[in-house]
Formats: structure tokens, C-alpha cells, sequence
């Protein structure tokens, strides 16, 4: 919906204040050019003036022609392509249309707007910059001298001395020749027809498919034939000096080159960036549904007598919110977590705390061999990912903190880590087991500790815990990089125990912090 | 698909050549021709000082006298990548290593029911006639450059004799716009109105930057570490010689020969980068499969397995699934 709105009000000010101003510095004596001398019958500026009228390429035609020729082809261009996207439907939608405010928008209306826009609104920034240049430097055409006819007998000394010449000593009485005359750093000519080349070869060369190979040669070419002779005649009717002119081509062609790169992101579709964080999402969500079903159905199939009924019946009467986005999955993997919890009795207090955490770590039972190597595998993987420090000092940790669930499942060090769960993170989780205030005793050591609990953790963990914990989604795309890495290590290596001799792995020695490095974590990941 | 892997079947290719690419070069060709060997398009006649010292060098004969003579370089310019190309391509194709890596690049192609084009033929003929492509190209820019200034060079006023009677050429800094005051050979004038930019510098720079191009990027020895850098520097500096000799003929300006090196390197890095995409394959590399699919598909279609290598993979996602978010 704002698409109109920002077109109004912000695309259209902008080109219209560039046009004014071109205006301005064009067409009225505004501003006036720098003062700058000369010397006696110099040569560089005594060539032949070229009437306005018999210039072999006038400046209308060449705005013209500037404008008109790569628009012509930027719309060509762009029809040919939406027809091919038209007819294979589906594999190149790469921009939709969009419908504001009733008016629908199609994928060709929209990028012919926005590319010949641009190319507008660059063609008005050269044409400024330009001529900014021109009026600050307001150095002299080659053809000074002819239309300046100066009078050297009004200064005081001979032409002899070779004086410089800073006095208006023109005689001649076309003023506007010797106006235009003292515009000529860099040419006007050869900006422009460089802007234009540069910028219709840029959409030539990311538009025309590999398919042809000489087509897009034969178009870019022949553009830069054009621009060049523009440029060119410039030198050979002394409009210009050469150094005008090829300091002309570079401004052009730099202006063109950033506004392709930067302000149409070199002519493709603006979509483009935007599915690169989308798949991430849906692989994260399912990722998580992923392995909480495979959690879920085996800790249904491996032990659920300790299950109460009313449990059950919750879970009955609560379905899982299919939420589309990942943090509502990874909800409902925790709550869910939370039910399948009292199935271990002896760390029933750790189950809350780590529930949130680790929920696949704790769910399954201790006591598959297998399992435990699961628990030292992790980090095995962090090193082997070649990831840096900060990550692989919290990769560690994770490690650590299962193994240290691991014990904790085997009822040590149950009653001083239930202390440290701060319920304020996990206010959905909080929430559930309110209403499930009957039930267990975990309900009770949920409330207990205070928010506070944040501030000391780093140091509770000092050891290790020295990661950035602001750094949430920096840890996340990391860390999705982290999966691609892991099922080739697996498969590799089912032996989890050779990998733990590898000097980068950390032991789990702080059994202390433990907790605490858990809750860095969790809020490092969900900040 | 009953082709095989690397076989595609295709029937546009042949007509997409023909009418297309065909039609390109011919119309290049062509226009180089016109350029080249006819006078369809005349020389801007430009202007000169009286008795411009920059125009006064001495004539140094006509270009078959020249050191490098035009027939020697352009047969040596327009064989040599031809050469390299179809060498590099052949042995790439036959070395056992590297022809595994150009089939994955490169399909086989089946087009009708007879012909096969497969990689090798793809290749050089895409190369080459690339390169041929470009030569022309840079043919047409030279002659476009010079038809349109008529830079003179610097033996202009000697082989102009220019007839000073009817102008008052008493101060230097007269300037002689009427160029019709010459007396000498009219076809040694007019080869003197075209000089900027040289046409030997452009081309020479522009064969031995694409033959650079393609030797940097396709061979790829790790026996010899020597081998390649001095082929690729010892066609650089041929070509810079060429344009030295240029100058020092006083056939061109310095300017002319700086110009022609940019707009020769211009054409040859944008036909080398943008076009032939660095002379790797139009494919490129074969594009890799979703990092989850392979582990996530049998944990979803099997969530009882009970073997613990699949319930350590299960656990091993959902923990770090779980620690990112």
C-alpha cells in the first residue's frame, strides 16, 4: 500500500527538483561561471567556432537521443521479457504485480517505470553534475579566443611578456558564444551519452540470456559506437578539448555505473533478496516440527506410564498451533516438551529448566549408550564446522550443559539448578504451567527466582560464557550454516568417542554455570 | 531421460546459430569491409596549425615498410588465440582430468536425430567466434574513431606539403580549417587523417588480452607454476611493443596508441567476462541440493526408527534447532 504514496511523494519531488534546478543552471544566466584567465593567441584556444545551428550533433538531438534510444529499448527489452515470463508461468515470476489501492500493478508496468525512471532521473543527475562543473571551473572551449576577439590593447602591457590575462577583454559581441564558451569541463556531450550508453549496456548485459552470444555484444557495441562519436565530434568541431571529453565519459559512465548497481540492483528483480531469508525460515520450522515429531512419537512409543491422565487430556484438549513461522513452532515444541516432562521423575525440576532448552536431550531416556554419545557429539561437530571462537565457545556450552542434564537426570545437583530459571524468558511457558498449577511440582519452583538472575549469569560462567549474547540472529544464521555441516559428519564418523580425543573439544568440566550458560543461550537466541 | 546424463536434446540451437548468430557476424563482417576497403565513409577533414612541429615528423614510408608490416600482424594477431584456443580445448578434452570437469560444465547437445555437437565442438567454435567477433568489433570502433576525429599524425605536414600562399601564415598560431591547401599524394594524406586510435595497438592488445584470458582461466597446471605466467606476459608485452613501435615510427601519436590499448582491452575484458563468462562452461556448476533434504526425508517418512544413529541425527538437529531459536 505504500507503494503509490512513496511514488508521489517521494520519486516524483526528487526528479522534479533535479529537473528545476537543471533548468536554472541551464537555460538562465543565473549563475555565472568561474573567472578564469588566458594568455596571448593561445593556440589550445584560438580553434574555429562551430555555429550552434551547424553543430554536427546538437544538444537536442542528443538529449533526445540519450533518452529516447535506451528507453525505446529498456521498454522493448522488457515487454520481450514479460512475455517470455508470461509464457513460462511459474519458473521466472520473479517479481508479482502488486494491486495498490485498486490499481493493479503489473510485473512489466512496473520495472519499465522503475528502470526508465532511473534512467530519467540519471540523466538529470549528469546533466547537474555537469554542469556544477562547468560553472566551477569554467575553464575555456577551444573556440575562446575566436568568439572572444579579444582587445589586447587594453591591457597595460605588451602581448610580448606573455601575461596572463585575467581582465574581460572581450570585444565580441555574441555573448552568449562566449557564456557557452567558458562551460566546456567537463562536456556536456560526452556525460550524457556515456550516462545513457553505460546504463542501457548494464541492462543489456544482466537482461539478454546466454543463449545468443553475440546479441548482447552487437547491442552494448553499437551504444558505445554512438556514445563515443557523440563524444568524439565534440574534439573535432572544437566544441571541447579532448581531456573535456574523456573526463566527460568517466563522470558518465560512474554515474551510470551506481545508479545500475545501487539503485535498480542491477536490473534484477528486487524479490531477489527476499527469498533468501524465506527458506531459511521455512527449513527452521521444519527443522523443529521435524525433530519434535520424531521426539514426540518416541517418547510415546519408548515410555509414557508416567503420563497422568490429566496430562493427557490437556494435551488432547489443546492441539498444537500449526503456526507458520518458527518461533510458534519451536513454542510448541517446548510446551510439548513440557507435557512428555514428568515421564522422568528424579529431574523433574531440571525438566522445567531445560525443557525450554534442550528438550531432546532430556525427553528421551539416559540410558541408551547411543545417546550419551549424542550428548558429546555436538560439539564435535562445532569443531569440525571450522566456525569462529564466540560460537564455538557457546557450542561448548551447549555441551556442556548436556552432558550436565545427563546428571542432572541422575538426581545430582537437582535442587541448585532449579533456583536459576528466570520464568520472565519464557512467558509462554510460564503461562502453560500456570494453569497447570495442580499438577506437579514444578509449578512451584517456577516462580521462584526473579529476573535478576540475568545480570549474574556471566558471572556464574565466566569460563566460557564470554560469547556475545546480543548477537541473536548473527548466532542463528550461523548456526543454520551449522546444520548444513552436520549429516555429513554423522555419516562419516558413527563413532562419536574417536572425535572426542580432537584437541578443540572442550570437556565438560563447569558444572556450576551450567544453567546459567543455558539461559545465555536461550536469550542470545531469541533476542 | 534415455540420453543419459550429460546429453540434452535440443532444436533450437542450430536456427537460434543460423539466424541469429550468423546474421550478427556476417552484418559485422560486412561493415568492417565497408570500412576497411571501401570509401563509403569519408574522413572529417580536420584542421591544422601553421607549421604545427607535432605534424612535421618525417615520413616513414608506407606501412608495408614498417617493421611489422599489417599482413604480418594481422595473420599473427588472428592465428595466435585460434591456435591457443583449439590447442587448450583439444588437450582439455583429452587430458582424462580435465575433460571429467568440461562434461560436467558442458552438455553434449542432440539436436534432430543425427547430430550430436557435444562438448569440444560447443566450445571452440563458442570461443573462436567469439574472438572473431570481437576482432571485427574492434575493426569497427578503430575505423569509427578515425573516420570521425581525422586525427592527423605526425607526418601529416611533411606528406601534405601544404601550399601556405593563399593563407597568412605569419604567426603560429594560425589555424587552418580549409584542409584542401595539400599538394602531396592524395591516398598518403588521406591514410594520414587516420590516426587516432591506433588501429595497430587496439587490435594487437585485444588478441593478446583475450588469448591472456584464456590461458589465466582454463589451464590450470600445477606442475609448472612458470609456464603460464610467462606466456601470458610474453603476449602482453608483444602487443605493447607493437603499439611502441607505433609511436616510435611517428606513425601515431602517444595519445592514439594509449587509446587504442584502452578501447582494445575495453572490448576484449567485456567480451571475456560478460559474454564467455570467463570461459567456463554456459552451465555452470551443477547446482547442489537443498542442504535438508537428504537428512530430513527419511526422519519424516520413518519417525519410530529405532536404529540410534537415526535418533541421534533426529536429536542432534532438534538440539541445535532448538539452542538457535
Amino acid at each position: 500500500m505504500t507503494l503509490l504514496p512513496c511514488f508521489y511523494f517521494v520519486e516524483l519531488p526528487i526528479v522534479a527538483s533535479s529537473i528545476v534546478t537543471l533548468y536554472f543552471l541551464e537555460l538562465t544566466d543565473l549563475f555565472k561561471p568561474a573567472k578564469v584567465g588566458f594568455q596571448c593567441y593561445d593556440r589550445a584556444l584560438s580553434m574555429p567556432y562551430v555555429e550552434t545551428n551547424e553543430e554536427l550533433i546538437p544538444l537536442l538531438m542528443l538529449l533526445s537521443l540519450a533518452f529516447a534510444a535506451p528507453a525505446a529499448s529498456i521498454m522493448v527489452g522488457e515487454g520481450i521479457v514479460y512475455c517470455l515470463q508470461s509464457r513460462l508461468k511459474g519458473r521466472a515470476g520473479a517479481e508479482g504485480s502488486i494491486n495498490a489501492g485498486g490499481c493493479n500493478f503489473n510485473s512489466f508496468l512496473r520495472r519499465t517505470v522503475r528502470f526508465v525512471g532511473v534512467h530519467v532521473f540519471g540523466l538529470c543527475a549528469t546533466a547537474l553534475v555537469t554542469d556544477v562543473i562547468q560553472l566551477a571551473t569554467g575553464y575555456h572551449a577551444p573556440f575562446f579566443l575566436t568568439v572572444c576577439k579579444p582587445n589586447y590593447t587594453l591591457l597595460g602591457t605588451p602581448c610580448d611578456a606573455n601575461p596572463y590575462i585575467t581582465q574581460d577583454i572581450c570585444s565580441g559581441t555574441d555573448k552568449h558564444a562566449i557564456l557557452s564558451a567558458r562551460k566546456t569541463f567537463p562536456s556536456q556531450h560526452a556525460t550524457l551519452s556515456a550516462f545513457a550508453a553505460v546504463y542501457v549496456s548494464m541492462y543489456f548485459n544482466s537482461i539478454i540470456s546466454d543463449s545468443t552470444k553475440l546479441l548482447k555484444p552487437i547491442l552494448v557495441f553499437a551504444f558505445a559506437i554512438a556514445a563515443g562519436i557523440c563524444g568524439l565530434t565534440q574534439i573535432t568541431q572544437y566544441r571541447s578539448h579532448p581531456a573535456d571529453v574523456y573526463v566527460g565519459f568517466l563522470i558518465g559512465s560512474g554515474i551510470a555505473a551506481y545508479l545500475a548497481y545501487h539503485a535498480v540492483g542491477n536490473f534484477r528483480a528486487p524479490m531477489e533478496r527476499v527469498p533468501v531469508p524465506a527458506p531459511a525460515k521455512d527449513a527452521l520450522r521444519a527443522l523443529t516440527q521435524r525433530g519434535h515429531d520424531s521426539v514426540y512419537h518416541q517418547n510415546k512409543s519408548v515410555s509414557t506410564d508416567e503420563l497422568n491422565p490429566q496430562t493427557r487430556l490437556e494435551e488432547a484438549a489443546r492441539p498444537v498451533p500449526r503456526e507458520k513461522n518458527s518461533l510458534g513452532s519451536l513454542k510448541r515444541a517446548s510446551v510439548d516438551v513440557d507435557l512428555l516432562a514428568p515421564r522422568s521423575p528424579m529431574g523433574k525440576e531440571n525438566m522445567v529448566t531445560f525443557s525450554n532448552t534442550l528438550p531432546r536431550v532430556n525427553t528421551p531416556s539416559m540410558d541408551d549408550p547411543a545417546r550419551r554419545h549424542m550428548t558429546i557429539h555436538v560439539p564435535v561437530d562445532a569443531s569440525r564446522s571450522k566456525q569462529l571462537i564466540t560460537e564455538w565457545k557457546q557450542k561448548s556450552l551447549e555441551g556442556r550443559s548436556m552432558t550436565l542434564a545427563e546428571e542432572a537426570a541422575h538426581g545430582r545437583g537437582a535442587g541448585d539448578t532449579g533456583e536459576d530459571v528466570p520464568p520472565s524468558l519464557y512467558p509462554t511457558v510460564q503461562a502453560r504451567s500456570a494453569e497447570r498449577a495442580a499438577m506437579g511440582p514444578r509449578v512451584l519452583i517456577q516462580p521462584r527466582p526473579g529476573a535478576s538472575q540475568l545480570v549474574h549469569i556471566p558471572e556464574e560462567s565466566q569460563a566460557g560464557a564470554s560469547g556475545p549474547a546480543g548477537s541473536g540472529a548473527a548466532v542463528r544464521a550461523k548456526w543454520m550454516t551449522l546444520l548444513s555441516h552436520e549429516p555429513k559428519v554423522e555419516e562419516d564418523s558413527p563413532d562419536p568417542q574417536s572425535h572426542g580425543s580432537s584437541p578443540s573439544r572442550t570437556p565438560p568440566a563447569d558444572i556450576t554455570g551450567f544453567s546459567s550458560t543455558i539461559h545465555i543461550l536461550e536469550s542470545s537466541g531469541r533476542n | 531421460m534415455a540420453l543419459g546424463n550429460n546429453t540434452q536434446r535440443s532444436y533450437s540451437i542450430i536456427p537460434c546459430f543460423i539466424f541469429v548468430e550468423l546474421v550478427i557476424m556476417a552484418g559485422t563482417v560486412l561493415l568492417a569491409y565497408y570500412f576497411e576497403c571501401t570509401d563509403t565513409f569519408q574522413v572529417h577533414i580536420q584542421g591544422f596549425f601553421c607549421q604545427d612541429g607535432n605534424l612535421m615528423k618525417p615520413y616513414p614510408g608506407t606501412e608495408d615498410e614498417s617493421f611489422i608490416s599489417p599482413l604480418v600482424l594481422y595473420c599473427v594477431l588472428a592465428s595466435t588465440p585460434t591456435a591457443i584456443i583449439f590447442i587448450g580445448e583439444i588437450s582439455m578434452y583429452f587430458i582424462k582430468s580435465t575433460r571429467e570437469t568440461l562434461i560436467v560444465q558442458e552438455k553434449t547437445i542432440l539436436t534432430g536425430e543425427c547430430c550430436y555437437l557435444n562438448p569440444l565442438l560447443r566450445r571452440i567454435i563458442r570461443f573462436i567466434g567469439v574472438f572473431a567477433f570481437g576482432l571485427f568489433a574492434t575493426d569497427i570502433f578503430v575505423n569509427a574513431g578515425q573516420v570521425v576525429t581525422g586525427n592527423l599524425a605526425p607526418y601529416f605536414l611533411t606528406v601534405c606539403k601544404p601550399n601556405y600562399t593563399g593563407n597568412d601564415c605569419r604567426a603560429h598560431h594560425q589555424f587552418i580549417n580549409n584542409g584542401n591547401i595539400c599538394t602531396g599524394d592524395v591516398e598518403v594524406i588521406e591514410k594520414a587523417r587516420r590516426s587516432f586510435p591506433s588501429k595497430h595497438a587496439a587490435l594487437s592488445i585485444y588478441s593478446a588480452l583475450y588469448a591472456t584470458m584464456y590461458i589465466t582461466s582454463t589451464i590450470k597446471t600445477k606442475s609448472s607454476r612458470l609456464a603460464k605466467p610467462v606466456l601470458c606476459l610474453g603476449t602482453l608485452c608483444a602487443a605493447f611493443l607493437t603499439g611502441l613501435n607505433r609511436v616510435s615510427e611517428y606513425r601515431n601519436h602517444c595519445s592514439d596508441v594509449i587509446a587504442g590499448f584502452i578501447l582494445g582491452s575495453a572490448v576484449a575484458l567485456f567480451l571475456g567476462i560478460c559474454v564467455v563468462h570467463n570461459f567456463k562452461g554456459t552451465h555452470g556448476a551443477p547446482s547442489k541440493p537443498k542442504p535438508e533434504d537428504p537428512r530430513g526425508m527419511p526422519l519424516m517418512a520413518f519417525p519410530r526408527v529405532e536404529s540410534p544413529l537415526e535418533t541421534l541425527s533426529a536429536q542432534n538437529h532438534s538440539a541445535s534447532m532448538t539452542e538457535v531459536t
